[in-house]
């Protein structure tokens, strides 16, 4: 929210610190100030001018020369180009060197074969207005040489602050931050001061309550013989310093009180306005149509201020065309309400239909109608007279102040830093809390626009913040050390991420959403992606395409969620472009031996080229260059701890098979055989040589087999024993057949 | 060539270097994290992406129709999920809320609507809920947020939580946890931290935790000027609120919570310019860690 300085400085009584060290101040101890704008930044440069000569560019139609006297001994010569400059005017000078708001900087230039010493300004190019008609005209009292933001009265800095939503409820009002920066600074907070209005014997407005439940207080003034015209200065410069459009002076009252007090306020006009004032639902299907126009169909959530006959506006969030207040309005009704926050919220949701009113309504704000009605009754006496009448308050159940206990030693507990009884109390008392010592408890009343103040908690967080967050020490805690129970996901995606790395493979992260899915998003941001991926390999697909302009081999993995209609689950994908099954496989191996899962085999699979199974289960599958697991399979089944078989003293005698078998024959049934026959001596198989005959329909596999005893060296004869125990085998199956010699 | 009989050996020669992949910095970062974490003791624990609407909000102390809930753009699931989400569906209420219905009415309908999580905070509530204090625990996971993406901005990226929970633990300590573990982070003895006002529901104080390198004065090494002040983390001590949704009783028991961007680390630690680097796959990118 834009706040303005000079705002804040007229509720306080004590000259406020400079616009940094205050929003300093703030940012420590409320919220962060995130930037502050001097009102004449970029004007810096730029003074009163005389105009003492005009004359015509020789070279140019539209062009004028100009000598622009700055100071008693300095004139300038400067080329100009608007059509309403003349001499004897007072005007903006841009001095060479200056930097305007909008950026543009000031040089000697030639311009047509004359040397232009400067720039004669609009309102436009000094950032004052969005679009001008020629060069602004100053008043003839205006001082040569004066900075012109003096002249302006832009002595203003605006701090944009970015308001917590627990302090939506009161401070988006410039005098509830006053409040808060009177508590910061030790000063004393000024009620503004304006004159008396004039009370009199007028209409008093009839208000029928139809929706207590959507609207707890609606208070209503009639002010009769007001002079609709233009607002004073000083509401137009607190009005256009934090951003607001100055309408008329009517206006412009509801909203400068909405930005004193935050209570959004609203004028009607009053002889547009059949009978009584009506708060009600509006129908299903009723229509109605903004003071900007803009046309909605309303159901019966929607919440209406209406009269007799028709709506008069959205409560709480936009008037209507109706009883639009405007230049010949001569009677008004003045409305300050609460209405139910999350109503609010959601027809302003519904609608699309956020304005500065809907804000603070749906933030929830204080029953403080009455005390914002006087306000602005003040406001309009002063900047267009009136008769005002009675308010009319249908307000049923009040307000009842907040009271909470609080137990001094709570805050030092919380806090960690001892915070004595004096100072927290005092520290209430500073923010305008009512604090009284009952026992061994402080009995704390909130200031009544102080509407997120609910528990202790809030308490101990306006002592905290008060005290200064930024003095709270560094303390470890006291705790006994016990290393944290393992996490066997974390432990594994570590595990299982190192072994990749190792294999060459790096890790990738890829999106969540995916073309097609059984998970779908009600609002996705890329409607051609509305549905969570169900798997991750298309991703890493996707990966190859986008990096083979750079890389000639690819590898790469990816751990993550992937989702279908029985949960989401932790997956893993690794892809090797290019590749081919059995260094795929080999990869897949490598990882599920050093995760310690050992019983796995591979079996066919319908549209990949195997599903990997351990016992009866399947935890994926592998393809020509990828592969798919379930991660949480595979953390299930893993065995972190590995087994030690005691090194052999004796040497290992290797002995060599080949056979031809038919194609089709797989190398697990051979390598099954050949262990089952092999004896417990057997300590490796291993496949050193395949290849087809395809024109025998078979092919010939060869392998090494490794013999070795814990007791003792084998001998020729024992290692040739073995092995024919393991050929008779082989021969045994009639299509296979052992190759001798 | 020198006098002695040894051959010319061209040590200029390239290294012929051996193949190996890269781990995304995301998971450098990650990993550092809960490695520094869990020295101080804090556990792994872990919550589903796809959420219910009252983990990731009610239970949160964000009611519905709340303003603050425009904290978190939210990406919705269309459809039931109650089948594979523990915590999910049951009660009596239907999915529609009614007006003018209970709080609890309508945690009990929220339970019934699903979400993509904003932030890790609903791992908190399944933790809390499950296990007996005091807690210490770092939850590190995928969040996702509805919002157009650019150099800044992602619309999923990781968090790490991180709660802590006992008879007396305060905002002290929360301050001397973060101010260790960033200087274990960064590796730098000269981080220091400041907590300053914030505000997010499920926590009370709420505090933004900022991070700046200490100045160094003239005598200890080179002088150097402090670095500026950046956002590092959101925190606070949790509310009761929040603890007595848990079951837990807030006079007993109190402690702190906090948030961090794991994507902000790697950025800040790697000086990358672009998030959306992050999710490109590009190994030019991943292969220079």
């Amino acid at each position: 929210m834009k706040v303005s300085y000079n705002w804040l400085q007229d509720y306080l009584d004590k000259k406020l610190p400079s616009p940094e060290k205050l929003a300093e101040v703030l940012t420590m101890h409320s919220f962060e100030v995130e930037d502050v704008v001097p009102q004449g930044k970029g004007l810096e440069m730029v003074v009163v001018g005389e105009v003492t000569e005009k004359k015509k560019h020789p070279n140019a139609d539209k062009l004028s020369l100009v000598k622009i006297k700055i100071a008693q001994n300095k004139t300038l010569n400067i080329v100009c180009g608007a059509p309403n400059i003349e001499a004897g005017q007072k005007v903006p000078v841009a001095l060479i060197g200056a930097e305007l708001p909008n950026g543009m900087k000031i040089e000697k230039r030639e311009v047509r074969g004359e040397v232009s010493h400067g720039m004669v300004c609009s309102g436009a190019e000094l950032g004052l207005e969005k679009q001008s008609q020629g060069i602004m005209v100053l008043d003839k009292k205006a001082k040569i040489g004066t900075p012109i933001a003096k002249v302006l009265g832009l002595t203003d800095s605006i701090l944009d602050i970015s308001i917590l939503p627990n302090r939506n409820h009161d401070c988006l009002g410039h005098f509830w931050i006053a409040k808060e920066v009177a508590a910061l600074l030790n000063c004393k907070i000024k009620e503004p001061k304006v004159k008396k209005y004039k009370i009199g014997k007028v209409k008093k407005v009839t208000v029928e309550n139809k929706a207590k439940d959507l609207c707890p207080r609606y208070m209503a003034r009639y002010v009769a013989g007001v002079n609709a015209g233009s607002s004073p200065e000083w509401v137009k410069n607190r009005l256009e310093s934090v951003g607001q459009r100055s309408i008329s002076n009517l206006v412009d009252a509801t909203n400068f009180v909405m930005l004193e007090l935050n209570q959004p306020m609203h004028a009607f006009d009053a002889d547009k306005i059949s009978g009584k004032i009506i708060i009600r639902r509006a129908k299903k299907g009723e229509r109605f149509v903004t003071l900007d126009n803009q046309s909605f169909e309303l159901d019966e959530d929607v919440l209406l201020i209406a009269d007799d006959k028709d709506a008069l506006a959205i409560a709480g969030i936009k008037g209507g065309k109706k009883a639009e207040v405007d230049a010949s309005t001569k009677n008004i009704i003045l409305e300050a309400a609460n209405f139910d926050q999350s109503n609010i919220r959601r027809t302003s949701q519904k609608l699309g239909l956020k304005t500065d009113s809907s804000l603070r309504y749906e933030n929830g704000i204080a029953h403080m109608a009455d005390l914002a009605m006087e306000r602005v009754s003040e406001i309009i006496s002063e900047s267009a007279g009136g008769v005002f009448g009675d308010k009319t308050d249908v307000y049923p159940k009040k307000q009842k102040p907040v009271v909470l206990g609080l137990l001094p030693q709570d805050v030092s507990k919380f806090l960690g830093v001892e915070v004595k009884e004096k100072e927290i109390a005092d520290t209430l008392k500073k923010l305008g809390f009512g604090v009284k010592k009952m026992g061994k408890i402080l009995k704390v009343v909130a200031p009544m626009e102080r509407i997120d103040i609910e528990t202790e908690a809030d308490l101990i967080e306006e002592v905290a913040r008060m005290y200064g967050l930024y003095k709270i020490p560094s303390i470890l805690p006291e705790e006994i050390i016990i290393p944290p129970k393992r996490n066997d996901n974390v432990f594994f995606a570590n595990l299982v991420k190192d072994i990749l790395v190792g294999a060459g493979f790096s890790e990738v992260y890829n999106y969540s959403f995916a073309q097609s899915g059984e998970v779908e998003l009600a609002n996705p941001i890329d409607k051609s992606k509305k549905f969570l991926k169900t798997n991750l390999i298309e991703g890493l697909r996707e990966n190859v395409k986008t990096n083979s302009a750079h890389f000639k081999k690819i590898k790469i993995f990816e751990i993550g969620k992937i989702y279908s209609q029985s949960g989401e689950n932790i997956s893993l994908a690794g892809l090797m472009h290019p590749g081919e099954f059995a260094e795929t496989k080999g990869v897949l191996e490598t990882l599920l031996e050093k995760v310690g899962i050992e019983e796995y085999y591979f079996n066919d699979h319908p549209d990949k080229i195997a599903e990997i199974r351990v016992g009866n289960t399947s935890i994926g599958y592998i393809d020509h260059n990828s592969f798919e697991v379930s991660f949480e399979e595979l953390v299930r089944l893993a065995e972190e701890e590995v087994e030690f078989f005691p090194i052999s003293k004796y040497p290992a005698v290797k002995r060599d098979v080949a056979l031809y078998v038919p194609i089709d024959t797989r190398i697990t049934e051979v390598e099954d055989v050949i262990q089952n026959s092999g004896g417990p001596l057997l300590s490796d198989v291993d496949l050193f040589d395949i290849y087809e005959e395809s024109e025998d329909n078979r092919k010939s596999l060869a392998f090494h087999l490794i013999f070795q005893s814990h007791d003792k060296t084998l001998t020729d004869i024992e290692a040739g024993e073995l092995l024919g125990n393991v050929i008779k085998a082989l021969e045994s199956n009639a299509n296979w057949e052992v190759r001798k010699g | 060539m020198t006098k002695e009989s040894k051959k010319f050996f061209d040590v200029t020669i390239p290294g012929k270097k051996p193949e190996r992949g890269h781990l995304h910095p995301l998971t450098i970062v990650q990993r550092r994290a809960i490695d520094i974490f869990g020295s101080m003791g804090f556990e792994v624990a872990e919550g589903p992406e796809a959420e219910t609407e009252y983990y990731n909000f009610d239970a949160l102390n964000i009611p519905k129709d709340h303003p603050a809930r425009d904290m978190w753009d939210t990406f919705w699931i269309k459809g039931d999920l109650s089948h594979v989400l523990s915590g999910a569906g049951g009660g009596e209420a239907s999915g529609v809320v009614e007006r003018g219905e209970t709080a609890a009415r309508r945690a009990v309908a929220d339970k019934k609507r699903f979400l993509l999580r904003t932030h890790t905070s609903p791992v908190q509530i399944r933790y809390m809920k499950e296990h007996q204090p005091p807690f210490r625990i770092v939850a590190p996971g995928k969040v996702f947020r509805y919002e157009a993406t650019d150099a800044t901005h992602e619309v999923q990226f990781y968090q790490l939580e991180g709660l802590m929970i006992g008879k007396k633990i305060s905002l002290a300590n929360l301050k001397g946890v973060m101010e260790t573990f960033f200087q274990s982070f960064f590796n730098s003895k000269d981080i220091e931290v400041r907590l300053r006002p914030s505000y997010f529901p499920f926590v009370e104080p709420g505090v933004e935790v900022d991070m700046r390198r200490k100045p160094r004065r003239q005598g200890v090494g080179e002088p150097t000027e402090a670095s500026a002040w950046i956002e590092i983390a959101g925190a606070g001590m949790v509310h009761p609120k929040v603890l007595e949704e848990v079951g837990l009783d807030p006079k007993e028991y109190q402690g702190f919570a906090f948030g961090m961007g794991i994507d902000r680390l790697a950025i800040i630690k790697y000086k990358i310019g672009d998030v959306r680097l992050f999710h490109s796959g590009d190994l030019r990118f991943i292969n220079q860690f």
